[in-house]
């Protein structure tokens, strides 16, 4: 009996867990670096919401997030790269940026995706 | 007479199986169209949908970046030109008239009982080109400055 709620307390405590994520440096072209703190920081914002966790080193999380903006003709393509620890992509969303305020809802759709 | 009528009933039941014609406002023909996230045409330039349930997700993607979307949803109204059931013309042949009266009436009552009408014949996803010339100019290059903060 004692081993069947030991077997449970560990199933539910996997499903409640935090997963945990690394947010490799961000990949930019013709985007200046200011850019990247700012959606860095709104993922860390968006990331206490949804209930996932940023970390700090790489060896603890679940996943790593890469994180792109690249310069095209009309605005930045804001690209998403959830990646197993092996960098295999798992998933990934991109949309394009005509200004800075279009981050908000981008990060906001990509963090209830990978929360 | 007959068959025009035959035609004219067999066109409203199908109707909820026409395509959906979607461009993109820009013109551009460029951008693959995805529907509930699944690619449904791989340029833009000449792309029907086949839209099911009450509504859709259309979206303008371009190299896996989406450029714009939209929700389309089921109407009330009828498509432009097709006109509802109740408007068959009379005619001499009763037993015509029975059959495709009660045909008729079946397709409207399944449609019309929710309100769940017909999708547009035609929608244009927008990609805003105010937004996308003020993009253009837009100093993605230079530090933030206290005017281009985000809050």
């Amino acid at each position: 009996m004692i081993r069947y709620i030991a077997i449970i307390l560990l199933l539910a405590s996997s499903l409640w867990a935090k997963k945990e994520y690394f947010i490799l440096p961000v990949q930019l072209q013709g985007v200046h670096e200011d850019y990247a703190e700012k959606i860095t920081s709104l993922v860390k914002e968006y990331a206490a919401i949804d209930g996932y966790a940023v970390v700090s080193k790489k060896e603890d999380c679940d996943y790593l997030l890469q994180i792109k903006l690249l310069r095209e003709e009309f605005g930045v393509a804001v690209i998403f790269e959830k990646r197993k620890k092996n960098d295999k992509v798992v998933w990934s969303y991109g949309h394009i940026a005509y200004t800075p305020n279009d981050f908000i809802p981008i990060v906001s759709h990509v963090s209830h995706e990978i929360k | 007479m007959n068959r025009v009528l035959v035609l004219f009933v067999l066109s409203l039941l199908l109707v909820g199986c026409m395509g959906m014609k979607v461009r993109v406002s820009d013109g551009s023909g460029d951008y693959s169209i995805y529907k509930n996230g699944s690619l449904a045409c791989s340029r833009s330039d000449n792309c029907e949908v086949f839209p099911s349930g009450d509504a859709v997700y259309l979206e303008a993607r371009r190299n896996n970046v989406v450029y714009s979307g939209m929700a389309v949803y089921r109407g009330c109204s009828s498509y432009d030109g097709a006109s509802g059931p109740s408007s068959i013309s009379p005619t001499n042949d009763f037993l015509t008239v029975s059959v495709l009266g009660t045909l008729s009436f079946a397709s409207w009552a399944a449609t019309a009982g929710n309100c769940r009408g017909y999708f547009p014949r035609e929608v244009v996803i927008p990609v805003d080109l105010k937004d996308s010339l003020r993009a253009k100019n837009y100093p993605w290059d230079k530090p933030i400055t206290s005017q281009s903060r985000l809050r």
